[in-house]
């Protein structure tokens, strides 16, 4: 079956795109990633659970499961991977450092670890330490579950205590909320990648494969964590610190039932960094050795740090800063907050397009056209029927003379023409 | 008696056990015991065909009965049953059944509804059983004819419009397809010779192929436009929609499928060479089917409209499936068949229940429902999930069968043609999810909602047999597979014989 | 000649006798007993019809003038039932105080006209035959114009008295070239000897266009409308039924037989013919209200299938036509019988006026629906099978189009016959004819009518009998 090429590429290589880009609407992959954010709609845990860590990773499982017949028979295919994941992850970044909801940054957030897992996927080889990008790639799938479940449901306690969405309702809630402040802040720390909490492992490994790799890609996810640490504690900030704001109800920490959760997932996010991963999940089965890359390491702390400072300077105490910044970069500012109008194109190809260009005419066609020919067939014999009954006259004289005429006409035919 | 005359017999004591009946009470009752009945005799004739084969019975009929009715024209009363017609007959018997329990309230001239409703069944199952042209040809004019009627009485909206136009085109079908069965009996045997009307026998020879080519249309359109092939489907949004609930899941469910059964059984097993050769013709109408069907239902308002397209969608499937001509592809043909019987059966029976309680069928005027009807939303929301391909439901087996039976032709035609026909899953979840979405889910827009009924006993009974069948045949359809898969063989023998470049 | 010989002819002697009996009867029951007239004219015919099923030997009789054999028994047989059933149907009628003294005129006329259609049927040359022709088709005239008060009667009489004077006319015609060319009036004779000479084929085309006259074949037909309507009911439904049915029987006969050698030159003609009938037939008959009229259409539309038959120039062309006659004849029946019995009881007689029928009269409902579905061909009644057989003999000559366009023919008569069932069960009406008794002979009558238009298809027997009678070219 691998004998016909299109466009330069094998059969096969088309299929691992395809099955990718089917694996890409799952994990909301850049652009079939306009769900995410809505979904947010539904119950926090609902998003915790299968927004986080388990559903939307489908995408990745997909193509790590199949990675033996990527790397080996598809490798242009890995191409496309990377670099979808790369660029989601930056977009992803880009927009959540302008939303206010603060499940929607969780959400872009999402996306774009999700962009790091795919990106190491596709960086990756197959075999013992070439294939240190699939290793980080699980890894980090791990890591990521533990430490984004714990930010959904610290959000959601947040949610639960102060009855709204927006992080321009909250402020200060350090006060109120202590266990759920501690275990964001644990979480903030570790999607940031600082040591020695998980994050910082598994995004290391994903780093050094990306080095390894291609320097550019390498250089775009190396600003996307410094990003990412950046919206992190914007958003960690304008929660718990901030303005101090006078709430009508006293917000009041979560009950244990949801606050025991939050402990554990925070456990797991400090210590899960030291699984021994490279021993347990590899491309080809066999455990390899891996170690920190401090080449590596040591940039990507120092800008996870300067992304924490960033954010201290503009939003742990409240200031005109943000806004200043958003003013001076208005246009762009505009587009991300607006997440580059990527709503707005689908649902002018839907409801313009599919719905009033190919739907209202197929159905006109239907009802005028094709129905219309069969109501025209029926019209025209009661057409027919209508106008040929004047021969009927009621005349004998008539009659005798069709009479006589189809005698001759048969005459006729008869001698003439048969 | 042959077991399978019993399934035209007890249709028949039914509607004569109905003429003595006085009020809806005792016609429903009647109707009730007659068609459960046949539901359980259904059940038999599965498992006894299950077990024959299992014993090595290798005929390609089973149960066959065959008595001499013209000895002029060599017409017999010959009956008998393979994997595929087991199936039907069980997906008609499902279907009846439960559409006795959803006309369970038919208050008007309630004895001559299900009168009417029985011999239509009658017509279905009798074709179904039977193994000569003629007799087959009869029972299908029989199931149509009662249409009328069942439309033009019991109906709403433009009834009368609706049941003419649908009786004229569906008998304008059978006027092609009595050219196409006369054709073929005049050339049933090559020289010399009895002439026949009996399937199996005409498919033992070769009708020379200059007469094939000028049968095979007829009877593919003849049989097509039962199927909703595209451009003879319009029938089908009217009379769906003013037909009464009972007659909608019938027709839908079962009648349509005498189509796709038609083409399959007569047109493609009787003339396999013009069928290969004029099959591109048809893979396009059918395509455009598929699709057309799709895209009709985005734009429609009125449940019973988005519904009667997606018929028309997906019986186009199975005429598309059918025409593909391999052994998969038949194979999901028939499932198909059976899967969208179930739904769409189960979709009607649903729609009449909550035009029932709402007293609307507009999409726009309806919101909210599942909270006030739950039992009818979560059916709804399984029924929908089921017709665009919910893995875990008959839809899915049934449309990768189709599509990979369908990718197995490695041509770019026959590739472009599924690609297209693909497309129709994703316009399918559009429509589902915004019906399910606007109807059943979000805020309740009529306060005069707030206090419907739910779904009561004969309601629950009606929609959970749906249910059980799609999902049964959703979680293991192996059973099916199988038995329809056996039963392929004379016609992938036939086939064989045939040069099919490409295959 | 002795008289066993003379027997042979006992359908007419039969007839003839019964025809004297009545009048004598007539004279001597004085006139409030005049009813009596009709239990027992309906009696005696019932007798004669039961006596015609008796077998008989093949016979020759007046040099070849006369001929009977197990074919023509039968087509007689046929046309007894169905004058039996008109009978019955008439009875109601006849009960009217319009038609008090002119009762037993009816049963004579009528029965005239039969002994006229059974010579023209056993004829074996061409005098007997229009004998016969001309016996059937006076009397009938005059029936036409048996409510001689009514206009529209006087004017169908007369009309049907032309047009049949025209067409008797020219079928003499021809008749007469025959002679010129082949010596001889004698069927055996004629079948030797022609041969396609101009003259010939002319004879043919007038005697053809005689027969067509009486069959209503377009565009020969333009008397029936007018005379269907102004006509009582149940002349209507004799010409409509027994006399096109004689008519059709005695054109095949001749057709296989005298003008055999023609065959391959009348087919067109035939295909043509038949394509114009069915069609014109339809679409007249889709506009038409008046019940009459409208059956007047629906019958030449049914004539037009007829001549399918005809074009499978074999055994089952022949099988088939005589085959449809008899259930057509059952079908027409009902359906007449029905508009008869409303017209006698309320004298309405336009189809909106059985709007909502069914729920005030459901059995003549029921019956008439079933007419409807046979005359359109819809299984299971016998006009299914009559239809289908017919196309099965075109089919075997080769005629797939000619099929086809049947076929559509049939489904467009299938929309004006289920405009019928949808006034009766569909349509509501705020006044509906209400609900009557009918008596005891359109009962009887009625439910032969049902019982036949069920059984004939499914007992094949009746179609395999005929099947053994009957023969190709």
């Amino acid at each position: 079956m691998g004998g016909a090429a299109f466009m330069g590429l094998s059969v096969i290589t088309w299929a691992l795109i395809f099955i990718f880009i089917g694996g890409a609407g799952k994990s909301a992959m850049f652009p079939l990633h306009i769900w995410l954010p809505d979904a947010m709609e539904g119950p926090t845990p609902v998003s915790a659970l299968i927004h986080a860590a388990t559903m939307v990773v489908a995408g990745v499982y997909l193509v790590a499961r199949l990675f033996p017949v990527y790397s080996q028979t598809g490798p242009a295919a890995l191409q496309v991977v990377a670099w979808v994941g790369a660029f989601t992850s930056l977009f992803a970044a880009v927009i959540a450092t302008t939303q206010t909801d603060i499940k929607r940054v969780l959400a872009f957030s999402t996306m774009s670890q999700i962009g790091y897992m795919m990106l190491s996927l596709g960086v990756s080889k197959y075999g013992g330490e070439d294939g240190l990008g699939f290793m980080a790639s699980n890894f980090h799938l791990f890591t990521h579950a533990m430490f984004k479940a714990l930010l959904f449901l610290g959000a959601g306690a947040v949610i639960h205590a102060v009855h709204s969405n927006d992080m321009n309702d909250m402020g200060g809630l350090r006060k109120y909320l202590p266990i759920t402040h501690i275990t964001f802040l644990i979480a903030c720390l570790t999607i940031a990648g600082i040591p020695p909490f998980s994050g910082f492992f598994s995004k290391d490994e994903i780093l050094s494969a990306a080095f390894e790799s291609n320097k550019i890609l390498f250089g775009i996810e190396y600003f996307v964590a410094g990003l990412t640490a950046f919206y992190m504690f914007r958003l960690y900030y304008n929660i718990f610190w901030g303005h101090d704001r006078h709430y009508h109800h006293t917000p009041h920490e979560a009950p244990l039932v949801m606050t025991v959760p939050l402990m554990i997932l925070a456990f797991g996010s400090i210590f899960s960094g030291f699984l021994p991963f490279h021993n347990l999940v590899t491309s080809d089965g066999l455990a390899f050795e891996s170690h920190i890359d401090w080449m590596i390491a040591i940039p990507s702390i120092l800008v996870g740090v300067l992304g924490i400072a960033v954010a201290t300077i503009m939003y742990k105490k409240e200031n005109a800063l943000p806004d200043k910044v958003a003013a001076s970069f208005s246009f762009f500012y505009r587009w991300a907050f607006k997440k580059f109008y990527v709503d707005e194109f689908y649902m002018f190809v839907t409801k313009k397009i599919i719905f009033n260009y190919i739907s209202r005419p197929v159905a006109w066609f239907d009802r005028h056209i094709v129905d219309g020919t069969m109501n025209g067939i029926a019209n025209l014999i009661v057409f027919v029927s209508f106008n040929i009954k004047g021969l009927q006259s009621g005349r004998v004289q008539q009659y005798a003379f069709v009479f006589v005429g189809g005698v001759v006409a048969m005459v006729l035919i008869f001698v003439y023409v048969l | 008696m042959n077991i399978l005359t019993l399934f035209v017999v007890i249709p028949v004591l039914t509607v004569a056990g109905i003429l003595f009946t006085k009020d809806l009470k005792q016609s429903r009752l009647v109707s009730a015991i007659g068609m459960t009945a046949q539901l359980i005799l259904s059940a038999i004739l599965v498992y006894l065909y299950v077990t024959e084969r299992q014993a090595g019975n290798m005929a390609p009929m089973l149960f066959t009965f065959d008595a001499l009715w013209f000895p002029a024209l060599n017409i017999h009363y010959a009956v008998g049953v393979d994997g595929i017609s087991v199936a039907m007959i069980a997906l008609t018997g499902v279907v009846v059944f439960a559409g006795i329990f959803a006309s369970w309230k038919m208050e008007f001239l309630s004895r001559e509804f299900f009168i009417s409703l029985i011999l239509l069944a009658t017509g279905v199952f009798g074709f179904f059983i039977s193994l000569d042209l003629f007799t087959m040809f009869l029972f299908y004019e029989i199931a149509v004819i009662p249409m009328y009627l069942l439309i033009g009485i019991w109906g709403s909206g433009p009834k009368e419009y609706s049941a003419m136009k649908l009786t004229l085109m569906l008998m304008g079908g059978s006027a092609l397809l009595m050219v196409g069965i006369l054709g073929i009996y005049f050339y049933s045997v090559p020289t010399g010779g009895q002439l026949t009307f009996n399937v199996l026998e005409i498919a033992k020879h070769k009708i020379p192929i200059e007469m094939q080519r000028f049968l095979f249309p007829f009877t593919f359109v003849g049989f097509g436009i039962l199927g909703a092939l595209f451009p003879f489907h319009t029938w089908s949004p009217d009379g769906h929609a003013s037909a009464p609930t009972a007659v909608s899941m019938l027709h839908a469910g079962v009648l349509m499928k005498l189509g796709g059964y038609g083409a399959f059984r007569v047109a493609i097993f009787l003339m396999p060479e013009a069928a290969h050769e004029q099959a591109w013709i048809f893979i396009i109408l059918t395509s455009i089917s598929v699709v057309y069907g799709a895209f009709g239902a985005i734009f429609q308002k009125d449940l019973k409209y988005i519904n009667a397209y997606s018929s028309v969608s997906h019986c186009g499937l199975v005429l598309f499936a059918v025409l593909m001509m391999n052994q998969t592809a038949f194979t999901g043909a028939v499932i198909q068949m059976i899967s969208h019987g179930l739904m769409t059966a189960l979709f009607f029976a649903l729609i009449g229940m909550i035009y029932g309680r709402t007293h609307t069928r507009m999409i726009n005027e309806m919101g909210g429902l599942m909270k006030v009807i739950p039992f009818l939303g979560v059916v709804y929301v399984i029924a929908g999930l089921a017709s665009l391909g919910l893995p875990g439901f008959s839809g899915f087996v049934a449309e990768m069968t189709v599509f990979f039976g369908a990718y197995e032709h490695v041509d770019l035609f026959h590739r472009v043609a599924t690609i297209v026909a693909v497309s129709s899953i994703v316009i399918t979840a559009v429509y589902i999810l915004r019906v399910v979405g606007t109807l059943l889910m979000g805020p309740i827009t009529d306060k005069h909602f707030l206090h419907l009924e739910d779904a009561n006993w004969y309601e629950r009974l009606s929609t959970i047999t749906l249910v059980i069948g799609i999902t049964f045949i959703g979680m293991a359809p192996l059973w099916l597979s199988d038995m329809i898969h056996f039963s392929l063989a004379p016609i992938i023998a036939k086939l064989a014989t045939i040069q099919l470049p490409g295959m | 000649m002795s008289l066993s010989d003379l027997l042979t002819m006992r359908n007419e002697l039969l007839l003839t006798f019964l025809a004297m009996i009545l009048l004598t009867i007539d004279l001597n029951l004085n006139h409030a007993k005049k009813s009596w007239m009709i239990p027992i004219s309906i009696g005696l015919f019932l007798v004669v019809t039961l006596v015609g099923f008796i077998p008989q030997a093949d016979q020759t009789l007046f040099g070849g003038m006369y001929h009977t054999n197990g074919l023509i028994q039968l087509m007689k047989n046929i046309l007894n039932i169905g004058a039996f059933i008109i009978l019955l149907q008439s009875a109601s009628w006849l009960k009217t105080p319009a038609n008090a003294n002119k009762i037993s005129e009816y049963f004579f006329l009528l029965v005239t006209t039969l002994i006229g259609m059974n010579f023209m049927i056993s004829s074996g040359d061409f005098l007997m035959l229009y004998l016969g022709l001309e016996l059937a088709t006076i009397p009938i005239a005059a029936l036409a114009a048996f409510t001689h008060f009514n206009t529209k009667s006087s004017e169908a009489g007369i009309k049907l008295l032309l047009s049949s004077a025209l067409s008797s006319g020219i079928l003499l015609y021809g008749i007469s070239m025959i002679y010129g060319t082949c010596g001889s009036i004698y069927f055996d004779a004629i079948g030797a000897a022609y041969a396609n000479v101009p003259l010939q084929v002319l004879a043919f085309i007038f005697f053809f266009t005689g027969m067509a006259f009486k069959i209503s074949l377009v565009p020969f037909h333009l008397w029936t409308a007018d005379v269907y309507e102004g006509a009582p009911i149940n002349v209507t439904s004799y010409l409509s039924v027994i006399s096109k049915g004689a008519a059709a029987f005695i054109l095949i006969i001749v057709m296989f037989t005298v003008f055999k050698t023609l065959a391959p030159l009348y087919k067109n003609m035939i295909y043509l013919i038949a394509v114009l009938t069915m069609t014109v037939g339809n679409l007249f008959a889709m506009r038409q209200k008046n019940m009459k009229r409208f059956l007047a259409f629906s019958s030449i539309a049914q004539a037009g299938f007829i001549l399918l038959g005809i074009l499978g120039t074999n055994k089952m062309g022949m099988t088939s036509v005589v085959y449809f006659v008899l259930v057509y004849i059952f079908s027409n029946l009902g359906a007449f019988g029905v508009v008869s019995a409303i017209s006698a009881k309320t004298g309405k007689e336009y189809m909106d006026d059985y709007d909502g029928l069914y729920l005030t009269n459901p059995k003549l409902s029921l019956l008439m629906m079933l007419s409807m579905f046979s005359l359109a061909g819809i299984p299971p009644v016998a006009g299914f099978f009559g239809k289908m057989f017919l196309f099965t003999s075109a089919a075997s000559g080769g005629y797939y189009w000619l099929v086809f366009i049947a076929v559509l023919n049939a489904t467009i008569s299938l929309y004006y016959y289920l405009l019928v069932v949808k006034a009766m069960f569909i349509n509501k009406n705020e006044q509906p004819i209400a609900f009557f008794h009918s008596d005891g002979y359109t009962k009887v009558g009625l439910m032969l009518c049902a019982l036949g238009i069920f059984v004939l298809g499914f007992w094949s027997q009746v179609y395999e009998f005929i099947n053994g009678l009957t023969f190709g070219i």
